[in-house]
């Protein structure tokens, strides 16, 4: 199923009857009636305010005569539309459509509806601006405005999902994004054909190159100084409407181990938080898969002074370590999941349940090893490094992979994982430009601001993977 | 589609054609002694035993022993006393036998140097007296495995004796123009004890360095930062130096290889060792007042004849039992053609070779006193 509303011919004339047997079983649909000049308005009831209703509509075409009528239409909040298609277009946004005869108006009347804008829980930052993004895609894009001052920031409106028709908003610099890679983004956009789309994070895996691929291939935020950045370095941007996320591309892998902060401090800082973030990958990824390998097979790589406690706790846990790690991690991965369903009040007791009680005891009644336990732990510490939600998910479920392969084929088999993991990666594509950029293809000045976070006198150039022809964004000298 | 069905298919078939070395069902070795047996089990006989440590009790161990010809026939006869798979990938040191050593250890180290499993650092001890017996006794200290590798650690670093493990034993065998050393080990009344350095001629065991003069020997293989002497000479034998201490040592070490005859054939050789000596003085009791400058150079120039006359007489032991741990020959090789070298072999040249020591000994720190 593609479409379910039928198809209008353009020329249909507006009519009350037309439109009221549109929305016919729709019990929000209000209609209401002012004998003395017949005018009918129709609504839709809760989406409309109901001040500016009595204000706009009710009081001053209550006991207006024909004459007042036609004055009052002529004000500049009334415009008239010529098509029954328009009318309900406009009742379905929120406003109200007033006929008279053939002629027809539509006023906006629509209510704000949703969030006022809050800290965005899921990229919270201590240092930094700490609004966020929220559901209404308007307001998002006031936000970026208030941001960039410029008559250069553009827009294209889109619309997706046949039966939501979910308007999007494509917004970039002009002068700075790449006028290629934005008609890319628009025509893919255009070319999505479904139902339904509700949220940017669902919207990216519809245009995303790889859709097999078990990485986020654009960079999703709710941070609008995250997205502001993301347009003054020649990125696309792309708004959903009911969505607070907002994605910019084309992303490289390495902007999901980017955060804001790195910015707002000294950035021999920023520098450092970098490589802890780029350590707690590797930690995540690898830590468990280690252990199993090297308790499984290689012995020899344990330093002697460990060796004796490891042994002695290894000893009394009836599973190879294979299962052994598998059943810690999947413990982990239940809590955290339990966690993130929870209110943040029993969220806690869930943490303090979960480090607590199967920490110690899983050790004592000798179900794992501890120095596993150490293993789990701070590779799941680790994966909440990673700045980008989905990003860490991504990476927590390859670690499985790695796991089975190193208890399967020990070094080997974590080797074989990550030569996998590599390949694949290089494979990806965003848009068309590569997804391992600066690494492959090689950019030594996009090192500066990828792996570390130079100084801003060293930041000269917007990132390569943007293929914009304006590329100094500094000229700052030291 | 089929391709990967089939790789899945053989991940789940082959997962029991594993060689699964799983910690907790295996025996790590952590110490392996050699010995000759005695006569009464036969010649060529070896007496072999292995500790391998326990987790519980802590600092305890199995210890197994058993006689075989070679060290892999050991092996299996341990295998089947041990309750737990038998690996050597922990194997942190080998001790060898005195009389074994006398004999020849190339065989044996090539055996475990073959075994992709143990690591090249492994140290290579020779025991004065039964390598079994000193593995068997308790000590008070740590488990003797950790205790006999804890031991030579600090001790290498002291530079009381040299480090050698696997790597430098075979490098040192198989080069031309050097032979290896090893720390000597031996029991004592409170436990384990240095007893100096073994000097081998190729792989057998000829001399032995006492510990006293270990650190005068070091001076001689090569350059270090750290290490302390204790010199105590009466004038017995014209030099008088008194007792001293000198500590926080650096020593640096150059040889210069001259030829005394005009055709190079390198029969004729003339070495010069160099030993530039920095050290502080910790402690002195003698007859000369180091506050005073010409004392202080005194002392100098006693150190230094003391310095080279040590270490000249362990040059002529070296060369009467024709041992190069120095590594002359290296420089000598170095100094002629390959074919001249090639000529003779180098242990047959070495003892004819004159070698002279220039010592300089400076101390850099005499005290708080100093009179003018």
């Amino acid at each position: 199923m593609t479409t379910t509303t039928p198809d209008h011919k353009p020329a249909q004339p507006p009519s009350v009857e037309a439109a009221l047997a549109e929305f016919s079983t729709c019990i929000d649909i209000e209609q209401r009636t002012f004998p003395k000049n017949a005018i009918q308005a129709v609504y839709l009831l809760h989406l409309v305010s109901q001040d500016q209703l009595y204000r706009e509509i009710i009081r001053p075409f209550m006991n207006a005569t024909d004459d007042e009528t036609a004055h009052l239409l002529t004000q500049s909040v009334f415009s008239e539309v010529c098509s029954h298609c328009e009318c309900v277009d406009a009742i379905l946004n929120g406003k109200a459509a007033l006929y008279q005869g053939n002629q027809a108006w539509i006023i906006d009347l629509a209510r704000p509806i949703g969030r006022t804008i809050e800290q965005s829980e899921t990229e919270s930052v201590i240092a930094g601006p700490h609004d966020g993004f929220v559901e209404n895609m308007m307001e998002n894009l006031a936000v970026i405005r208030q941001r960039i001052r410029s008559s250069h920031l553009k827009t294209v409106e889109l619309s997706v999902g046949e039966v939501t028709k979910t308007p999007v908003i494509v917004a970039y610099i002009e002068g700075i994004a790449n006028p290629d890679l934005l008609q890319a983004l628009i025509d893919r956009i255009k070319g999505i054909e479904t139902d339904a789309v509700y949220e940017a994070n669902m919207l990216v895996q519809m245009i995303d190159d790889n859709p097999n691929s078990v990485f986020p291939q654009f960079m999703t935020t709710e941070r609008p100084d995250v997205i502001c950045s993301k347009l003054t370095a020649g990125r696309i941007v792309c708004l959903v409407d009911g969505s607070p996320s907002v994605f910019s591309c084309p992303t490289s892998f390495f902007e999901f181990f980017t955060s804001p902060d790195d910015y707002y401090q000294r950035w021999q800082l920023g520098t450092a938080l970098r490589l802890l973030r780029i350590i707690g990958f590797l930690i995540t990824i690898g830590f468990t898969a280690f252990y199993v390998a090297v308790t499984t097979y290689h012995y020899e790589m344990i330093p002697h002074t460990m060796l004796l406690n490891l042994v002695e706790s290894r000893s009394r846990v009836p599973f190879p370590p294979l299962f052994e790690a598998l059943l810690m991690e999947t413990t982990i991965e239940l809590l955290r999941e339990a966690g993130a369903r929870l209110p943040t009040k029993i969220g806690q007791t869930i943490g303090i349940v979960g480090g607590i009680v199967i920490g110690q005891a899983a050790v004592q009644a000798g179900f794992t090893s501890n120095v596993l336990i150490i293993a789990v732990a701070s590779s799941a510490i680790a994966s909440f490094v990673i700045p980008s939600y989905i990003m860490s998910a991504s990476i927590r479920l390859i670690r499985f992979g790695l796991i089975i392969l190193a208890g399967i084929l020990g070094n080997l088999g974590l080797i074989v994982g990550i030569g996998f993991i590599v390949i694949h990666l290089a494979g990806i594509t965003n848009l068309g430009t590569s997804y391992l950029t600066p690494v492959a293809p090689m950019n030594k000045m996009d090192w500066l601001d990828s792996f570390i976070r130079g100084p801003f006198y060293l930041l000269r150039n917007r990132p390569s993977q943007t293929r914009t022809t304006n590329t100094v964004k500094t000229k700052m000298r030291k | 589609m089929r391709k990967g069905i089939s790789l899945l298919i053989a991940i789940v078939l082959l997962t029991g054609c594993r060689d699964e070395k799983v910690i907790d069902r295996l025996g790590f070795i952590s110490t392996i002694a050699y010995d000759l047996a005695g006569s009464e089990q036969g010649n060529n006989m070896l007496h072999i035993s292995i500790s391998i440590p326990k987790a519980q009790p802590f600092n305890e161990r199995v210890l197994l022993s058993t006689y075989a010809k070679t060290s892999k026939e050991a092996r299996f006869t341990f295998s089947r006393q041990n309750n737990r798979q038998i690996v050597n990938g922990q194997l942190r040191s080998v001790l060898f036998g005195k009389t074994l050593a006398e004999q020849g250890l190339w065989s044996r180290i090539d055996t475990l140097v073959r075994d992709p499993g143990i690591d090249s650092e492994v140290s290579v001890v020779v025991v004065s007296g039964d390598a079994n017996a000193l593995l068997k006794s308790k000590y008070p200290q740590y488990s003797e495995s950790r205790y006999i590798d804890e031991l030579i650690q600090t001790e290498t670093k002291s530079r009381d004796i040299p480090n050698t493990n696997l790597h430098s034993f075979t490098r040192d065998y198989f080069d031309d123009g050097i032979d290896p050393t090893a720390p000597l080990l031996k029991k004592g009344d409170m436990g384990l004890e240095i007893d100096g350095i073994a000097l081998f001629h190729e792989d057998r065991y000829v001399a032995r360095i006492a510990p006293e003069d270990a650190l005068l020997f070091s001076f001689l293989t090569g350059n270090f930062h750290t290490g302390d002497i204790t010199v105590s000479s009466s004038g017995g034998d014209g030099i008088d130096t008194g007792d001293i201490m000198m500590g926080s040592l650096s020593s640096k070490r150059s040889i210069t290889i001259r030829h005394l005859d005009a055709l190079r054939d390198g029969n004729h050789l003339d070495v010069t060792i160099k030993l530039k000596i920095r050290g502080s003085l910790m402690e002195y009791i003698g007859p000369l007042k180091l506050q005073q400058s010409a004392d202080q150079i005194k002392l100098e120039s006693d150190l230094n004849k003391y310095v080279e006359k040590k270490t000249e007489a362990f040059i002529r032991r070296m060369q009467a039992v024709k041992a190069d741990p120095i590594g002359i020959g290296l420089y000598a090789r170095s100094s002629m053609r390959y074919k001249q070298w090639k000529a003779a072999d180098w242990h047959d040249r070495f003892p004819h070779v004159k070698v002279h020591v220039k010592a300089d000994v400076k101390i850099k720190d005499i005290g708080k006193l100093q009179q003018s």
